[in-house]
């Protein structure tokens, strides 16, 4: 590994959002504090490396009090060597994200804001469970320019039950006037085990169906492109040079190392996990300094694992001499019929040296995998 | 000889004679009292839970008659549904009477009648018994007024009886003395019996029954099969008592089983005559017509690694019916399988039933289909009983009948009109048979009546009306090869012969059907009925909108994974046609109509 990505995961929230099934947990504060000291010892033991990118995500970082981000930090620097012009990001939440932890943030080197705004109509955020309003995050994202953020990502989400097309586009557009550097648009995906998931199913909401949902997808990929923002994944469109560099490591493949609960890692071709409870997660860091188990794959796994991440990528075609040097294969004749087979249904184009997903493909990744999957 | 009575019970379903039987045995003391069970003849739990014989037992029996002297009673047992009439003939080949059963509640049925056919076609005694008279609802007079009226009996011979509380039965064991004849025949003649019955027997290997009627037969005695031309040394013969007892040897007019080393079960076909190798007979015995099958289908493991257990399943069963026959046969659709002709439609029941519980397999079956008659050009006639190998030129196309008798209360006459008109029925004979009953004889195309028609039929009687039929020719008719094409290719496993009058419903409603279980994939999937290259219904599976995950997570793709996993199980359940993946359960929905 030459250069890396590190990722550092806060798992805590104030509370937690109807949609949401990650590794995230309201009403853990009193772990806050054994689990920075187990992130410590656990950045402590990593190889000493030059990191290209940090991303602190979560759960929610601004939730996290200054002292012990400096903490963390600490740690991070001792070990990690930051190579020249390092893209530092960090997590906040509308509501958590004070005034100090942003200069906090801003003091310790951090240099990308990704700020989860999610709605600019109160309504919707209500809808989500999310514990802040419309002005809230206006205020915030006021407050990031002037403690000295030159590069924000806002995120959204649409998809949202009760949510017009109209709402959609007056988000986007509210979004678009506070001139974020970077946008994450994501579609609002039904989680199984979610307190959503039981007000869909007992008919107190009801999702968007999937023509709907396309059509939001398509409207927001149209609008943001006039809006001067390129579509650069399926999710995810940035002011040009300002896409997330943290982000495309994953998407390109590359090498990452990732710390705390829930954190993967990806090192020599291999991913470790370390498990989603903060508790286990201390307890194996306070037993062994160490945390994570290795994923097990098999050598067509690691290629449909590539493929699922790299094909997320707009515009940038899958060089066949990409996969075939890291994966010591040819690609394109060992996956000849897969490759027919989504070309002629139009959902990639196909040349000698690589082959690229349409925006029609773009749309059924999932499916497309599939047929990668049968070789 | 003086001293045999070879006999038979006849009845319709549930007329009481598998407990008539029961009660017989108790009185002969064949039985001890360890080892009863209910319905002792009826041997497979499948007959035992579904209440009918499928298969014919034979049981022999010492009887004092009031005469003073010991008599030999053979009682061979019969099927008693319409399917099975085939075994019913040939059980019959073994008596020189019948015991005629009818159930005083409910009277003359459609069995009654074509199983008391069966019994005067060879001219073998009758004696009618009047059965369940202990029950409130009993009216013997009703009966006997049927019985002179419909099967032009004299009435003052029928015996009352129960076989529940055992009425009547020590009068029918003297009438079975009395009135039927003790068989004939020369003992001193060459060998002659004719083979009733043959099954595997995991002990005894294959078993053969057979009726002796000239000559006498013993253990080590060679044993040449006339038809098939096998010879085998005798290792063991035997009577069922009802359980199976050495004898040393046996003569004119008994019923015996004999063992040898016989490995193949073709050997011994039913019907053919044994005799003597080292003292034949000059003639074999009649021969009995064999059994056609009338109704056939297609039988698919779900899954295909079952292929090789079910044909062992297939083989195994076969040893104890010949009746039903297969041959392999390959679906795109579903896979390898086997084509399968069946007596009727409850013999192929029984069969798939059989399949499933004794041998543990899932089946898919596809919809039940008959033989047709193609006459390609004039010279080349075909029979065509997979709707798949029907060619695409020819000169005229005929379809099987069948003759219906249907038994009913007249106040259901109204809804059986409707059910002929809709089954494209012609009816031939209505007479009461009583004054609220009636007979009623009606043609049938046999294919309109496999889809449905026994279960329309006690719709609309509310379970009052019993049928029997019987094959009756071919008719030619106006029938066409329908198609349904996924996306342009057809599914092998869906082709039917339909009349063209009904083509047009059929195939909206199968095509409507698919396209409730056909999943929304990533393009349209036209799902259309066709006939030749016309297009009569059609209907479109719009394609997906999106399928892509929004959001992924930071550096964890495991969650992807397990949405890939979720997807990929989801395949395996899918087969697929030309581009399109269907699942199984469309299938299974669409074929069991």
């Amino acid at each position: 590994m030459t250069n890396a990505s590190v990722y550092i995961h806060i798992p805590f929230c104030r509370s937690k959002c109807v949609y949401c099934d990650f590794a995230s947990f309201a009403g853990m504060d009193h772990l806050m504090e054994p689990y920075i000291s187990s992130l410590v010892t656990e950045i402590g033991h990593a190889h000493p490396m030059t990191a290209d990118t940090l991303y602190i995500g979560g759960g929610t970082p601004s939730h996290l009090p200054a002292s012990l981000l400096e903490n963390v930090m600490g740690a991070f620097n001792n070990k990690f060597r930051l190579a020249d012009g390092a893209e530092m990001t960090i997590e906040a939440n509308p509501h958590s994200a004070s005034r100090e932890m942003l200069e906090t943030a801003k003091k310790l080197g951090m240099n990308r804001l990704s700020i989860g705004i999610q709605s600019f109509n109160d309504r919707l955020l209500k809808t989500l469970g999310r514990p802040h309003t419309a002005n809230d995050a206006v205020d915030t994202i006021a407050q990031a320019r002037s403690a000295g953020f030159a590069n924000i990502s806002l995120d959204l989400i649409f998809g949202v039950p009760g949510q017009s097309a109209a709402d959609l586009i007056a988000d986007l557009e509210k979004a678009v006037a506070l001139s974020p550097e970077h946008l994450s648009v994501y579609q609002l995906t039904l989680e199984e085990g979610t307190p959503l998931e039981e007000m869909v199913e007992k008919g107190k909401v009801m999702m968007p169906d999937d023509d709907e949902q396309l059509a939001m997808y398509e409207s927001t990929v149209d609008f943001l492109k006039k809006a001067g923002y390129r579509q650069y994944e399926i999710s995810n469109f940035a002011k040009p040079g300002k896409e997330c560099r943290h982000n495309l490591a994953y998407w390109m493949g590359d090498e990452f190392a990732g710390f705390g609960s829930g954190a993967h890692s990806f090192t020599e071709g291999v991913r470790y996990a370390n498990p989603d409870d903060p508790e286990d997660y201390i307890r194996d860091v306070t037993v062994g300094g160490e945390s994570g188990v290795e994923i097990l794959t098999d050598d067509k796994d690691k290629i449909i694992d590539f493929l699922l991440m790299r094909l997320r990528l707009v515009d940038k075609a899958l060089k066949f001499e990409e996969i075939n040097s890291k994966f010591e294969i040819i690609f394109e004749e060992v996956y000849n019929s897969a490759l027919k087979n989504i070309e002629k249904h139009g959902f990639a184009t196909i040349s000698n040296s690589g082959f690229q997903l349409t925006s029609k493909g773009l749309v059924f990744l999932d499916s497309l995998l599939l047929e990668f999957e049968k070789v | 000889m003086r001293n045999i009575r070879n006999f038979s019970i006849i009845a319709h379903v549930d007329h009481g004679k598998s407990t008539l039987a029961d009660r017989i045995l108790d009185v002969c003391g064949a039985v001890s009292e360890r080892e009863k069970q209910a319905q002792m003849l009826d041997q497979m739990d499948l007959e035992r839970e579904r209440g009918i014989t499928i298969k014919a037992q034979t049981v022999r029996l010492n009887y004092t008659a009031k005469d003073g002297n010991q008599y030999i009673l053979n009682l061979i047992d019969t099927p008693g549904h319409v399917d099975f009439s085939y075994e019913v003939s040939r059980s019959l080949k073994a008596c020189e009477g019948v015991l005629l059963l009818v159930d005083s509640t409910q009277g003359i049925e459609a069995q009654t009648l074509a199983n008391m056919h069966l019994a005067l076609e060879q001219n073998l005694a009758v004696i009618p018994v009047i059965n369940k008279i202990d029950l409130p609802a009993a009216d013997p007079e009703m009966v006997k007024h049927q019985i002179e009226d419909v099967l032009c009996i004299d009435s003052s011979e029928a015996i009352l009886a129960s076989g529940k509380s055992g009425i009547g039965v020590a009068d029918i064991l003297e009438a079975v003395v009395a009135r039927i004849p003790p068989p004939k025949g020369d003992k001193d003649a060459p060998l002659k019996a004719l083979v009733l019955d043959s099954w595997y027997d995991s002990y005894r290997g294959v078993v053969v029954l057979a009726r002796i009627f000239d000559g006498v037969m013993t253990p080590n005695m060679k044993a040449r099969f006339m038809g098939t031309g096998a010879e085998q040394i005798i290792a063991q013969i035997g009577v069922f008592t009802p359980f199976g007892k050495e004898v040393q040897s046996a003569g004119p007019g008994e019923v015996v089983f004999m063992t040898a080393a016989i490995k193949n079960i073709a050997d011994t076909k039913v019907g053919d005559t044994i005799t003597e190798s080292l003292k034949p007979a000059a003639e074999p015995l009649p021969d009995f017509k064999e059994a056609t099958p009338m109704v056939f289908c297609g039988l698919y493991p779900i899954e295909g690694a079952n292929y090789n257990a079910l044909r062992e399943a297939l083989d195994k069963l076969h040893l104890n019916d010949s009746s039903f026959h297969y041959i392999p046969e390959t679906s795109t659709a579903l896979g390898f399988g086997f084509r399968c002709g069946f007596l009727g439609l409850l013999h192929m029941e029984i069969i798939q039933e059989r399949l499933e519980r004794e041998f543990n397999l899932n089946l898919i079956t596809t919809s039940p289909t008959v033989s047709y008659r193609v006459t390609v050009k004039p010279g080349d006639v075909r029979i065509i009983d997979n709707p798949n190998s029907l060619p695409e030129q020819y000169d005229f196309i005929e379809e099987p009948l069948i003759k219906a008798t249907i038994f009913t209360p007249d106040e259901f006459l109204g809804p059986i009109y409707s059910l002929i008109e809709e089954k494209r029925g012609v009816q031939e004979k209505l007479e009461f048979i009583g004054p609220k009953r009636v007979m009623l004889v009606a043609r049938f195309p046999l294919n309109e009546v496999v889809l449905d028609f026994f279960d329309k039929l006690k719709t609309a009687t509310k379970g009052y009306a019993s049928v029997d039929y019987e094959e009756a020719g071919y008719q030619q008719a106006q029938l066409d090869k329908l198609d349904i094409l996924v996306n342009g290719d057809p599914v092998d496993a869906l082709g039917f012969i339909v009349h063209r009058e009904k083509a047009y419903t059929f195939g909206r409603d199968i095509v409507s059907k698919m396209r409730e279980l056909i999943p929304r994939q990533m393009f349209d999937v036209a799902i259309q009925a066709a006939i030749g290259s016309r297009v009569i219904a059609r209907e479109t599976v719009k394609a997906l909108r999106k399928n892509v995950t929004a959001k992924c997570y930071g550096g964890d793709i495991t969650r992807k994974r397990k949405l890939l996993e979720k997807q990929k199980e989801g395949k395996k359940r899918m087969k697929q046609i030309g581009s399109v993946e269907i699942p199984q359960t469309a299938f299974l929905a669409v074929l069991k109509r």
